[in-house]
């Protein structure tokens, strides 16, 4: 065992882990099995057609356009020869043509990509320049070219499209030179002395080719139809050699009278691409799905909470009570809520990521995903929204509950004008806003020259300015709520303040979700404490922050750098996953007070806390014991 | 005030730079395309000089004829001097005379453009409109049905080759129900049926991407804060998940641009439509170089100039793209 034996391993891990995971592709889906399935028809019909048949050229006289028969299972053509014969000869003709073509443009490509890739600089844009030439001729068109130069035949159909193909396939090379080359293995193998020579044969070549495989077959339908389209203009494989392009095309004539002679070289055409861009599709639909599916049908809660009617606040404010979301994954988001936001007041959620805050803030907002179970009770304004319908919650959405989210940076259409954002929160709503509506509040926010300013693009505009500008949108209509997630996180500290202070002016009941304490404590009325989709504290601002009686809240302000006295200490742990039946407080795997019956029982809120053992407050005699 | 002017003005001067080093490559390509092109008739083992006399009329022709027609082609010059000769006559549109039938390339090929360029032209609007329309539907239902039957339909119509379902069209549309017609004029009114053929294959690739990037385009913040405002679904998607999507699919229609181009000259042969293919396919058969050089050289212009315009499109349609070195 030699040097690199020992730095590099024997077959480059990425490139085994790639060409495992294109196979499953083509297994694990239904497209990619389909495809399997009518490559496997085309190819057994080659088969059966090749072997016990007939020449694919014997004529038969008096045999001449028979039907379909057991004899002759596709019929006979113009001259009695065996039609299923001459389609699989055809088959056998294209296949291997396009297989030759394909390899050819491999092996091309191979040496001038990685030679491009690996050399750069002026020989890479030489080799470059000469071969984005070719690429600039569409393939079947500079095939024509040469054929035209060098005559029609099969022979120089398939060396134009080795040339054209070699350059396609040599652009590819050259990137996945690039990436390879940038490889830590292969830097590594550089470092430690390994000669380009090694490193390349043994590695980068191996690595390149394996990647083009995959592209080789996806333009592998290709090949085949620009094979077909020349032969089937005469231009390609010539008489009396079968092949289905120019099968097809001294057929037309007996459409008619024997439409077989069309049908089966065209099927098989068709077949043998629906093939090739079945398995390609599935290829990629790995990455499609890896973007996001989530398609479990939901489970239904186990405790559905009856909504308790005749809440107060029916005038303003928001009213949740006893909320329950759990989502298709059959994870609790949140765990039974009850939550009043009177009007005129802030009130924040406070909590770490993951607690369920983002999931209150869709559900305020009616925007939970269709596959989420609800239940329990959001009133706003009197009116329920658990099960009111799309459409309903879509009006309410802007009108009466607002929003601002948390990046101002992403919350803007890049593309258009801030001022065209901002209005597009009247026009949704059927009213065309006049230029003062807009104007007006911007201003009043402190946003200078607002007139000119909102025809600016957003990466134009600072994130304090575009945050005010959200609160600008989300007033518009002088909602009841406005729900504000996390909406200074992405700001500087001291911008932070002027955006949150705007928010109660605008007469709305503020529902705040951050993690910032210090900030909470500045700006808010009253404070909910959310742990694992549960409010295990409750209470006025000045209070609960002043004098936590939940060793939770305790441990989120001692780890806050703000609140904390002296360096933030971390909360020891993580939140529990909300997977199926929790027993006992969900805090008391990190807690350093809990007991047997925290882990057994689950406390309920009782007067502003949810805990067995809270913390004494100041109006409190009693002490721990 | 002046923020704005001077933000559009550096937006605008580095579109235009981007633009004229991007139109700086293309015309780079396209001369080098020259000489690849000019190569065809020396690649051709046949003697002009004969193939015109033939055209004359003069089957056996005397060694002074041969002579004196290689003097009037200026096949005795070099072959440096040749190809000039050849390449400035064709920036001035001039492609020399057919092999065959002793007329002005040009002449033919202008009465043919039009119908090409009408042909290509619906072809690409099909694309266009069916990828968005579909684009649209699969992104907003997306992993529903209406998703799962436009995926299934445009993966099985891709399979179809332009000449394959031009056979079909023909027997079993036109033939069979007397719709459209066989031998076609080149006109609006027999345009649908080839342009079907041309678009019908590529319209499965804009499509998906198209809808991969509505998919996360409708994702993204600015998305869902236009939901949380109160925007139907629809205006979602029409004024924020398609704008943002638009560049990826420009660069999808104009990475078909080949297989279209291609796909448009064997439709016209397959409908003898009166286009620049069909005369390509012709002259290809009856090795007529000079016809076959002034085609080819015109489609690998118009292909470079499908994507310098895309390139160009994506860089002022999408500010933010930086100088990308294509």
């Amino acid at each position: 065992m030699n040097l690199r034996d020992l730095i590099l391993p024997a077959r480059p891990r990425a490139e085994s882990v790639r060409r495992g995971a294109g196979l499953r592709a083509v297994l694990g889906t239904a497209t990619g099995r389909l495809g399997l399935v009518c490559g496997g028809l085309v190819l057994a019909m080659i088969a059966i057609g090749s072997i016990g048949r007939s020449a694919p050229n014997a004529v038969a006289i008096g045999h001449e356009y028979l039907s379909p028969s057991w004899s002759h299972p596709l019929g006979t053509d113009a001259y009695g020869r065996d039609e299923l014969a001459r389609v699989a000869a055809g088959g056998r003709t294209s296949l291997s043509a396009a297989a030759v073509i394909v390899l050819i443009a491999m092996a091309v490509a191979l040496v001038v990509g990685i030679t491009s890739g690996l050399l750069g600089g002026i020989t890479d844009s030489i080799l470059m320049r000469l071969n984005d030439v070719i690429l600039s001729m569409p393939t079947l068109v500079f095939a024509m070219g040469v054929i035209a130069a060098l005559g029609p035949g099969l022979e120089n159909l398939t060396l134009a499209l080795s040339i054209s193909y070699a350059a396609q396939f040599t652009r590819m090379a050259r990137a996945f030179t690039l990436s390879s080359r940038g490889r830590a293995d292969i830097t590594a193998a550089r470092l430690a002395g390994v000669g380009w020579g090694r490193v390349v044969a043994g590695h980068i070549a191996p690595d390149v080719a394996s990647q083009l495989v995959v592209v080789s077959t996806l333009s592998f339908g290709g090949v085949i139809v620009s094979l077909a389209s020349l032969s089937f203009l005469g231009l390609g494989a010539q008489i009396p050699k079968a092949e289905w392009g120019s099968m097809l095309s001294g057929s037309q004539v007996t459409f008619t009278s024997a439409p077989w002679l069309i049908l089966a070289p065209g099927l098989a055409i068709v077949m043998s691409t629906l093939a090739v861009n079945l398995i390609a599709d599935s290829l990629r639909e790995k990455d499609d799905q890896r973007a996001g599916r989530t398609s479990a049908t939901p489970r239904p809660l186990d405790q559905p909470g009856r909504p308790p009617g005749g809440v107060a606040l029916e005038a303003g404010g928001m009213a949740i009570t006893d909320l329950r979301v759990r989502y298709a994954n059959n994870t609790d988001a949140l765990r039974g809520i009850t939550l009043t936001i009177p009007p005129r007041t802030v009130t924040a959620v406070v909590g770490e990521s993951g607690a369920g805050k983002s999931t209150l803030a869709l559900a305020a907002l009616g925007m939970l995903p269709h596959n989420a179970a609800v239940t329990g009770s959001i009133r706003v304004g009197g009116h329920q929204m658990i099960g009111e319908t799309e459409e309903t919650l879509r009006q309410w959405r802007g009108t009466t509950v607002g929003f601002v989210s948390q990046d101002p940076r992403r919350s803007f259409d890049p593309l258009r004008s801030v001022g065209s954002t901002v209005s597009e929160a009247w026009l949704v709503h059927d009213i065309r806003p006049d230029d003062e509506a807009i104007i007006g509040p911007l201003e009043n926010l402190g946003i200078d020259e607002a007139a000119v300013r909102r025809q600016l693009r957003p990466h134009q505009w600072s994130g304090g300015m575009l945050q005010r500008a959200s609160v600008v949108a989300a007033s518009a209509h002088h909602p009841l709520v406005v729900i504000a997630d996390e909406p200074t996180s992405a700001l500087d500290a001291d911008r932070a303040d002027d955006v949150i202070a705007a928010l109660p002016e605008t007469g709305a009941a503020v529902l705040l979700i951050s993690h910032d304490l210090a900030l909470v404590g500045r700006h808010s009325d009253h404070v909910a404490v959310l742990y694992a989709g549960r409010i295990v504290e409750d209470g006025p601002a000045h209070e609960v922050l002043a004098s936590p009686r939940h060793p939770y809240t305790a441990a989120l302000l001692a780890a806050s750098p703000q609140t904390g006295c002296g360096l933030p200490v971390p909360i020891p742990g993580s939140a529990i996953p909300l997977i199926g039946d929790t027993r006992g407080c969900s805090f008391a795997a990190r807690c350093p007070w809990a007991d047997q019956t925290c882990r057994d029982q689950d406390p309920v809120l009782h007067d502003g806390v949810a805990c067995w053992h809270p913390l004494p407050s100041p109006n409190d005699a009693a002490h721990r014991g | 005030m002046t923020e704005t002017a001077q933000a559009r003005g550096d937006r605008r001067g580095s579109a235009a730079r981007f633009a004229a080093r991007r139109l700086g490559q293309s015309v780079v390509t396209l001369l080098l395309a020259s000489v690849v092109v000019w190569q065809f008739d020396a690649a051709s083992s046949i003697d002009p000089a004969q193939e015109v006399l033939a055209s004359r009329g003069v089957p056996s022709a005397s060694s002074a004829q041969i002579k004196a027609v290689r003097h009037e082609l200026g096949l005795d010059r070099s072959e440096v001097h040749q190809y000039l000769h050849w390449l400035t006559g064709a920036i001035r549109g001039n492609f020399g005379r057919s092999w065959i039938n002793g007329e002005p390339v040009r002449g033919e090929l202008a009465t043919r453009i039009g119908p090409t360029l009408l042909l290509a032209g619906v072809a690409v609007l099909i694309v266009s409109v069916a990828a968005v329309v579909f684009g649209c539907v699969s992104a907003l239902l997306a992993w529903r049905w209406p998703d799962l039957t436009i995926r299934a339909l445009t993966v099985l119509v891709a399979a179809l080759p332009p000449f394959v379902l031009g056979i079909f069209l023909i027997h079993f549309v036109v033939i069979r129900f007397g719709i459209g017609a066989v031998i076609t004029d080149g006109s609006l009114h027999d345009v649908l049926l080839p342009a079907i053929c041309v678009a019908a294959g590529s319209v499965a690739v804009p499509t998906r991407i198209l809808r991969s990037s509505m998919v996360s385009a409708l994702r993204e913040d600015y998305a869902q804060m236009a939901r949380a405002r109160g925007g139907r679904p629809i205006h979602v998607v029409i004024t924020h998940a398609l704008p943002n999507s638009l560049v990826p699919f420009v660069n999808a229609i104009a990475l078909s641009a080949p297989w279209m181009i291609g796909g448009t000259f064997v439709v016209e042969a397959v409908f003898s439509w009166p286009g620049v293919g069909a005369f390509l396919v012709q002259s290809v058969e009856q090795r007529d170089i000079p016809v076959v050089q002034a085609i080819v050289l015109l489609t690998t212009a118009a292909y470079l100039v499908a994507g310098f315009l895309a390139d160009t499109l994506t860089r002022i349609v999408d500010p933010r793209i930086e100088n990308g070195e294509r």
